[in-house]
């Protein structure tokens, strides 16, 4: 039994099954008997991080090996956190119910920055010293991976080191190095120092970053003679070939992604010039329907759960998909398993799969023009077009769907009332294009229902030089969307502009927002991405008190030979594609996708997937 | 047809699971031990398994009953070890029952369960003994009762069946009760306590431990009796 929380705390939290651990296909062991331990920290509610893939691999692939024993972390909710600090219980691993701050790293996965007050949070709560130069030879490592370590700079303060790209065989190499380094009897620095060699690994200690004037970076520079001038990521070059676990954590409480996630591929052909997931994850590597079946076969066997889904970044592009979903369909039937589908591009394959997999509901169907005009469309590279869209809905239409889901982006570069308007006018042509269906061939009842997120400009993008739409902006934009829409048919729903604000602050911030971040957490910023918690207030507070504008970060138009904080991480894709991309946006050319011509964007230096077959 | 019933237990580690949680932990762990659970017929399909008295949150217990159709007929002792080897720990099944239809007695007809209750009071009561027994002597015991619509006072004196004091060290006492349980009349063994704390001064509970020990039929039967 390894709960140590009192009952009388876990009688008086909300869902207190978040705090217990021991669910089915948890690994136990005697800390005793391994060399190293390894605190793996989500920074959000346990029933967001359960839903995460990455940490289900990497922590049955840590937990594989004898010497290690890795653990689970989540960021206590508010009651929790309140009880905890009351009776002085420090921030606690799952399975052992051991304070995290007696490990030997604290590893924080990164997927989105609106959850950098929480690291902060649970270093506090853990009682580690909030900055790295504060902590001693008896504190942890502290580590982050994932998609925002790829700007690693506004937590460089704050985190020991990064791992750039995919963990699977970096972090077992930086456990190599651990017990070597242990055997050696070094100190702190030592290791650090000795990571450096690993390719993927940052230090953000080992660099020294000087400024202009005007506050943009004026050098980067490593200040130890063996850090790499360039960090370059990881891949995993054959996905089929690569670790996955055949067991995965069963969860007691319902989680977000109650299911067996089949990672399809990684990586994106498409190159929409606002996605940041698109170019760091390149190049597009897939796994075979064989192993693919595989995988969900074991998976099903050892965790008895009754769904399976796909993901991917764009699961419609996989190749072998019809191969994939005849096979699962086949297995699923003597398991009595669903398939649920991720949302695909509509056509008559997709919309017979459907038929296939739902039987009779017909729940609603998602779109993603992302732009409303066919100019802004080709500006981002999202190759659709309007006959596209009316095609696709006409035949989800003619298939008995009738409540369908459009998704843009507002704030987009060039973007004038034109492009906004479009996006009204887009939904009066689909709401058209249902009475174009004869009454007895359609369902009753339409509901269009469009959803607007306000675009953040992202490192590693086309885009990373643009100015974002200040809150004002967007505020407008929305207000002149909401006036163009009367039909009783569509429903608009957009997003907080204030948290896209904050979210563009940290996206392409610098090492100066370190020091924001440790302010805002003494303000009590937490769970940001959670509307109830969200205080913008406390943030500008934060911002003004440390003499940082958070302007500087997203409103201005960067010069293309302007150092940006990420210049020193190498994710393949080169700059010069990425100014090639951009000043082609401007133009509003597009560019095709990877299977049709290759643009040569850098990626081909990893030797994997699409750029070698 | 292939029905059985089945006697589990809830421990410390799966105590805060929800009574849907468990619902769920039990679907899965049958797939995962590779037992079919028949399906119903009809529109929306779902498996025939049905659970007796739910089990409220942060409570232990020895005396859970649930009952399940299986695709297949097998031996008793091989469901049970195909199961308890999937089962997550803390659960555990101890006893399954083949039934015939006609055999079948329904969970609808529970009417009692035990409890042993561990409760650390904010204080030493030298004679609570005396004012336990003073209480049972009374023919009405009023407590709010939290219902669908709002809060109410009802009488529990009849649906306390037997209660006695078999422990106490310090601020700690451990009652055994026999209380009403099921759809005609339930008392949960924390309302008790919540009388305790009105009838008798100085009597605060700091923290209560509730633990199952067995359900009953009406006419005080076994739930895995014929």
């Amino acid at each position: 039994m390894s709960q140590k929380i009192s009952d009388k705390i876990l009688s008086n939290v909300q869902k207190p099954t978040r705090y217990i651990g021991n669910e089915w296909n948890s690994v136990h062991k005697n800390p005793e008997t391994v060399d190293i331990r390894f605190a793996f920290c989500f920074p959000d509610l346990y029933e967001v991080g359960m839903s995460h893939l990455g940490i289900k691999i990497l922590y049955h692939m840590l937990n594989d090996r004898d010497d290690v024993y890795c653990e689970r972390v989540f960021a206590p909710w508010t009651d929790m956190e309140e009880q905890m600090r009351i009776n002085q219980i420090p921030l606690f691993a799952l399975e052992s119910g051991d304070p995290v701050s007696v490990f030997d790293f604290v590893g924080f996965t990164l997927q989105y920055e609106m959850s950098y007050s929480n690291v902060v949070n649970m270093l506090d709560l853990a009682g580690i010293p909030l900055l790295s130069s504060d902590r001693g030879e008896d504190s942890p490592f502290i580590c982050a991976g994932g998609p925002c370590a790829y700007n690693p700079e506004p937590l460089a303060d704050i985190i020991d080191f990064f791992i750039m790209g995919e963990g699977e065989e970096v972090l077992n190499e930086v456990m190599d190095a651990y017990l070597e380094w242990k055997k050696a009897g070094g100190n702190r620095l030592d290791f650090l120092k000795k990571i450096t060699a690993i390719q993927g690994v940052y230090v953000p200690c080992f660099y020294n970053v000087e400024y202009n004037e005007d506050g943009t970076i004026s050098s980067f520079t490593s200040v130890y003679e063996n850090a790499p001038q360039k960090i370059k990521k990881r891949i995993i070059k054959d996905l089929d070939n690569a670790y996955f676990p055949d067991k995965i954590i069963v969860p007691f409480m319902e989680v977000i992604h109650d299911r067996i996630m089949l990672e399809v591929f990684r990586g994106c052909t498409r190159g929409c010039r606002f996605c940041q997931a698109g170019i760091i994850y390149r190049p597009v590597r897939e796994r075979t329907p064989e192993k693919l079946l595989e995988i969900a076969r074991s998976l099903q066997e050892s965790s008895g759960y009754e769904e399976i889904s796909l993901s991917s970044l764009s699961t419609s592009d996989y190749t072998k998909l019809k191969e994939l979903t005849d096979g699962l369909l086949e297995m699923n039937k003597d398991h009595k398993t669903n398939l649920s589908l991720p949302s695909l591009r509509v056509d008559s394959f997709s919309l017979e799969l459907m038929e296939k997999v739902q039987k009779v509901r017909k729940s609603g169907l998602t779109f993603a023009p992302e732009a409303g005009t066919q100019r802004m469309r080709n500006v981002i590279n999202k190759g659709i077009t309007e006959e596209d869209l009316i095609r696709s809905v006409t035949l989800a239409f003619q298939g008995g769907w009738s409540n369908v889901k459009l998704y843009f982006m507002i704030g987009l570069p060039t973007e004038t009332a034109e492009d906004i308007e479009g996006i009204a006018d887009l939904a009066y042509k689909v709401v058209d294009a249902y009475y174009r269906v004869p009454k007895e061939n359609r369902s009753k009842g339409l509901n269009v229902t469009v959803s607007t997120s306000s675009f953040v400009p992202k490192p590693f993008t086309p885009f990373q030089w643009q100015p974002q739409d200040r809150i004002e902006q967007l505020n407008d934009k929305q207000n002149l969307l909401k006036s163009k829409i009367k039909s009783k048919s569509i429903t608009y729903n957009w997003h907080d502009s204030k948290l896209s604000f904050l979210e563009g602050v940290f996206a392409r911030g610098d090492r100066k927002l370190s020091k924001v971040l440790i302010a805002a957490h003494r303000k009590g910023c937490k769970f940001d991405g959670w509307n109830e918690h969200f205080n913008y207030n406390a943030w500008l507070e934060a911002f003004e008190e440390c003499g940082v504008d958070p302007y500087f970060y997203t409103s201005r138009k960067r010069e293309y030979d302007e150092i940006l904080p990420w210049d020193h991480v190498d994710v393949g894709v080169t700059k010069k594609f990425l100014i090639r991309e951009s000043e082609k946006a401007l133009r509003g050319e597009v560019t095709p996708n990877c299977r049709q011509q290759c643009s040569a964007c850098g990626a081909a230096v990893f030797e994997g997937g699409v750029c070698i077959e | 047809m292939n029905k059985i019933r089945m006697k589990f237990t809830k421990g410390e580690q799966v105590k805060y699971i929800s009574h849907l949680d468990l619902m769920r932990t039990f679907y899965r762990a049958f797939r995962r031990a590779g037992l079919s659970v028949a399906y119903s017929q009809g529109f929306n399909p779902h498996p025939v398994v049905s659970f007796a008295l739910p089990l409220a949150v942060g409570a232990t217990s020895e005396a859970e009953y649930m009952d399940v159709e299986l695709e297949k007929d097998l031996e008793s002792n091989v469901i049970i070890n195909k199961l308890n080897h999937v089962l997550p720990e803390g659960i555990k099944v101890i006893e399954i029952r083949k039934q015939s239809e006609d055999e079948m007695r329904s969970f609808n007809d529970i009417a009692f369960a035990d409890y042993v209750v561990k409760a650390e009071l904010n204080v030493v009561l030298p004679h609570i003994e005396k004012h336990i027994e003073n209480i049972l002597k009374e023919n009405e015991i009023m407590v709010e009762k939290q219902g669908k619509k709002g809060v109410k006072l009802v009488n529990i004196r009849d649906d306390i069946h037997e209660l006695s004091i078999i422990e106490r060290y310090d601020k700690t006492i451990v009652l055994k009760m026999k209380l009403s349980a099921g759809n005609e009349s339930n008392l949960k063994p924390d309302l008790v306590l919540r009388a305790f704390d009105k009838y008798i001064e100085g009597f605060v509970v700091d923290h209560i431990q509730v633990h199952r020990t067995a359900q009953y039929f009406k006419d005080g039967s076994d739930i895995m009796g014929v």
